[in-house]
């Protein structure tokens, strides 16, 4: 009997306990209602069932389903329906429909102005590309295991317990699990009804089996021409093109001379990213700029797009979906293709002019009706590792020159802290030189040090040591790539330390107390301040104690006005005026909390920052001195 | 941090190699569209969408498709149609797999002269897979690539392959890559089902054919990486039947050669089977040893 062995198939439990309540559970579910899945167009499910077990079902609902015992049901021949929803996908489409005239306007048809649901409104659109890029490798497979279970309409009953039993009864597992879930449902793929059940958006459901049945007419991998332009471009070019034009634009940032302005969208993106910011007459990099710099180029693109993403609605006036719909599209175009603009809507018209700016595309001019996507752009949704793969399989080795050296990596780190760079570019020499201290520059290629000075440059900059690892490794030259670990460890480390050197200071706000006259008046008023928990430091000989910022209201003004009667008893009111006590705000600086509480070595601090402590001094209107500088790091 | 150990240990970045060998022999085909509706030509769609979701579960997710073909003879006859790199590029891939396929049914025009009982060279196939892996995994210098071999088995247990079978076997669970099988039709693959076992795959008997390709998604999909974590259906059992070495025939009780562990229905056999020169030296040790 078919139904026998198809329910045997489906179950997937591996202990009895959870098969037990999935099945209560689903007699729970069963709706008596289960009607025979009547396909849309071309789909088909395997019946599941006679018919005449619907009547079965019936009965069983109105039955309490826990009083149910499971093992022993009355009348072997009756069949306990299994209303999983999982039907049998039987027919296909003939695949291989892929160049089909598209209509984008269709597919972007019920647009809402809620980001979640333009989200979703695009991954139906390219569902491979958003399936890969955003979901954890379980939430794929939950999606591919579904995709086929039923008619597009036909809602998949399966509740979340159903769905765990797929995966393995362990912590890391159940943890990959609820990592899954949870993506699945932010991006809305699958979302959880009011009854528990798990629902797969149709609208994705329906485009992903378009996208790998080759069905619908959806044209969300663009239009190729007809025949092939005679004087087309050729790899080679469109990666120089697209280098030149990606390059231009950190040129700018960086702000090498001799650079042409870049278009109106790069200055709008930059500035709004926070990458630039207003200087006294042009525009000057901010510490983010240089983390920006540090970046590989893939994650370089895919910041700025989606910064310029942020700007189009609101500067430039575009639709947000159609801009999206075209980013993804460019990903899945193929590199050194000539693509009809025909088809495309007005903004995206726009949007690849701008496009063309980053170097994302090629036309030839600007109302053309072809365009190339350059390997930035074939490569968006790939990830990082496709320059590793084309390196591995050598079919896209025809890269050569300066983006080959961006794209192959060539950088060499010794463990002596040498660092050669194979390369001529200018932009990657000063990118090196933000955190390197260049020696010498030969014909294709510089010999640099990593100093402690040169890293400290760096992470004054805002640049953290993590930015610096990860650009050194995913710039290393194949050479190095062979190596386990890939940079020298030592290296690795030290850059670390140095980091974490400079985060050993603590500042702890407060009030020097200093120029006592007499050791007397030293100890009474230090003695208050230790009696309620102020004191910070102090050092007798020096007669200097230092108090909480808190604290040094208390003591002062019990120290003027004798608000504290054991303080004042001791003093007399003209003993009191003679005093003059300097007090200074100030930083006090130490490794750790304990070390703040037990003794300040403030002659030990790190010397800059005692410096800037000194200098930093400033009258106080009420003769007090204090320092400006509120916290260091 | 080494290399063997890489070999085994999946990370979640890792590409999957997918090698999927496809039996085609037309006769089992045609009788199983008889019996159960599922022809070659439909089987193919569902393959087809297979791959491609196979592909789009990552973008640099590869596959090759090898046709395991019949021949009445022990000559290769296995046709490799495509190794391919594609991402998103379905429609270059199930192209050429569909023309190389024709191609295939093309050249065959003799098909009535087989025997009844031709079987197809899985041996043959499985022996190009691992071949084919071995040189993609030789060309990736980081161990990015995590292959795995997929088989859809029609036609039954041939016993004339079976020592290059099980010698096929045991190289891939040297490598580390796992053998799934999907018996699509006919009694359980002895041989496969080892296959599946040693290799640490999956052997699934389709219990429903026109369902093939919601058993492929929910099987076959998972990579090396989600299998960790996932609850997969399959079979516990497996047969450990062998074949004997020099009858070609499977064999319930027989008699096993203690040094180089070849079996056979009889005592001769296996000096048949370790050679004629060998056989008066060492007739004393053999059948000391197989008795």
């Amino acid at each position: 009997m078919p139904e026998n062995t198809m329910i045997e198939f489906l179950e997937i439990e591996n202990d009895e306990n959870s098969s037990k309540q999935r099945i209560a559970s689903l007699i729970n579910k069963c709706d008596g209602n289960f009607t025979m899945n009547i396909n849309k167009s071309e789909l088909k499910t395997f019946p599941l069932k006679p018919p005449e077990n619907s009547s079965d079902n019936k009965e069983l609902v109105k039955k309490v389903a826990k009083d149910i015992n499971i093992e022993n049901v009355e009348g072997t021949e009756r069949i306990i329906e299994m209303n999983l929803g999982l039907g049998v996908f039987e027919q296909i489409k003939e695949p291989l429909k892929y160049d089909i005239i598209m209509d984008p306007k269709g597919s972007t048809s019920n647009t809402s102005t809620k980001p979640k649901i333009i989200m979703v409104d695009n991954e139906t659109k390219n569902g491979a590309a958003i399936n890969e890029l955003l979901l954890p490798p379980l939430a794929r497979q939950f999606v591919m295991s579904l995709l086929f279970t039923q008619p597009i309409n036909n809602p998949v009953n399966l509740t979340k317990s159903d769905l765990r039993l797929w995966v393995k009864n362990e912590e890391a597992a159940l943890a990959k699990f609820d990592e899954a879930l949870e993506k699945l449902s932010k991006l809305s793929i699958m979302t959880i009804d009011q009854s528990g059940y798990i629902q797969m958006n149709c609208e994705f459901r329906e485009r992903f089996r378009d996208c790998l049945t080759g069905g619908g007419d959806h044209q969300s991998f663009g239009v190729p021409c007809k025949k092939p332009a005679s004087d087309r471009p050729d790899i080679a070019f469109l990666d120089r093109h697209a280098m030149k034009q990606w390059e231009e634009i950190l040129h700018f940032m960086v702000g090498t001379e001799s650079m042409s302005q870049p278009s109106a969208a790069v200055l709008k993106v930059v500035t709004r990213a926070k990458l630039m910011k207003e200087g006294k007459d042009r525009l000057m990099i901010t510490n983010k700029g240089f983390q920006f710099l540090l970046q590989d180029v893939n994650t370089q693109v895919w910041a700025f797009l989606i910064q310029y993403l942020d700007i189009a609605d609101e500067l430039l006036q575009m639709n947000v979906v159609e801009v999206l719909n075209f980013f993804f599209m460019l990903g899945s175009l193929e590199l050194g293709m000539d693509y009809s603009v025909k088809g495309l809507t007005d903004t995206q018209k726009q949007l690849l002019d701008d496009l063309a700016n980053f170097g994302l595309a090629y036309r030839r001019k600007k109302g053309s009706s072809r365009y190339y996507p350059t390997r930035l752009a074939t490569t968006l949704t790939s990830g990082n590792s496709a320059v590793v793969s084309s390196a591995v399989t050598s079919s896209a080795s025809t890269t050569t020159g300066e983006d080959g050296a961006t794209e192959q990596g060539f950088i060499i780190v010794e463990t002596n802290y040498k660092l050669y760079a194979y390369t001529e570019s200018k932009l990657q020499i000063s990118v090196l030189r933000l955190f390197c201290e260049l020696q010498t520059r030969f014909a294709n290629m510089v010999y640099a040090l990593i100093t402690r000075d040169s890293v400290r440059k760096a992470l004054k900059h805002g640049i953290t040591a993590n930015q610096i690892i990860s650009y050194l490794s995913s710039h290393a030259h194949p050479q190095m790539k062979k190596r386990i670990p890939l940079l020298p460890p030592t290296v690795v480390d030290q850059i670390r330390l140095w980091e974490i050197e400079r985060n050993r200071l603590e500042a702890t706000e407060g009030y020097l107390y200093k120029e006592f006259r007499n050791q007397g008046d030293y100890e009474m008023v230090l003695k208050y301040a230790t009696n309620h928990g102020f004191v910070i430091w102090s050092n007798e000989r020096k007669r200097m104690f230092s108090v909480t910022e808190e604290g040094h209201e208390h003591v002062r003004t019990s120290l003027i006005n004798g608000y504290d009667e054991n303080f004042t008893k001791n003093i007399k009111k003209s003993e009191l005026k003679t005093f003059s006590i300097e007090t200074s705000r100030n930083l006090l600086v130490s490794d750790n909390k304990e070390l703040v509480k037990k003794s300040c070595n403030i002659e030990n601090v790190e010397e800059p920052v005692i410096k800037r402590i000194r200098t930093n001094k400033r009258a106080d209107p009420k003769g007090s001195t204090f320092n400006n500088s509120t916290k260091q790091n | 941090m080494n290399a063997l150990k890489d070999a085994a240990t999946v990370n979640e970045d890792d590409a999957n190699l997918l090698v999927l060998i496809i039996d085609t022999n037309p006769l089992i085909w045609t009788r199983l569209a008889k019996s159960t509706g599922l022809s070659l030509k439909e089987a193919l769609q569902h393959l087809m969408v297979f791959i491609n979701a196979h592909l789009a579960l990552k973008h640099d997710n590869e596959v090759a498709v090898i046709a395991s073909h019949v021949d009445v003879r022990l000559s290769e006859d296995t046709d490799q149609t495509i190794n391919s790199n594609m991402y998103q590029r379905f429609k270059v891939v199930n192209d050429q797999v569909i023309n190389n396929m024709k191609e295939l049914f093309e050249d065959l025009s003799k098909l009535n002269s087989y025997p009844e009982k031709a079987s197809s060279m899985i041996a043959g196939a499985l022996s190009m897979s691992l071949c084919y892996i071995n040189r993609i995994m030789r060309a990736d210098e980081i161990g990015h690539i995590k292959p795995r071999i997929f088989i859809t088995s029609v036609s039954p247990d041939s016993p004339y392959q079976y020592i290059s079978i099980m010698n096929c076997i045991f190289s891939a669970q040297k490598l580390g890559i796992p053998i799934d099988v999907c018996k699509v039709h006919g009694e359980d693959a002895v041989f496969l089902q080892q296959a599946a076992h040693i290799t640490g795959g999956r052997y699934l008997k389709l219990p429903i054919p026109q369902g093939f390709l919601q058993f492929l998604m929910i099987t076959f999909l998972p990579d090396r990486f989600t299998r960790n974590y996932q609850c997969l259906p399959g079979e516990e059992k497996v047969d450990f039947g062998a074949a004997c070495f020099c009858h070609k025939r499977i064999i319930d009780i027989g008699y096993v050669c203690s040094v180089c562990l070849s079996t056979s229905v009889n005592e001769g056999g296996l000096r048949v089977v370790n050679g004629i020169k060998k056989l008066d030296k060492s007739k004393g040790r053999e059948s000391g040893g197989s008795t």
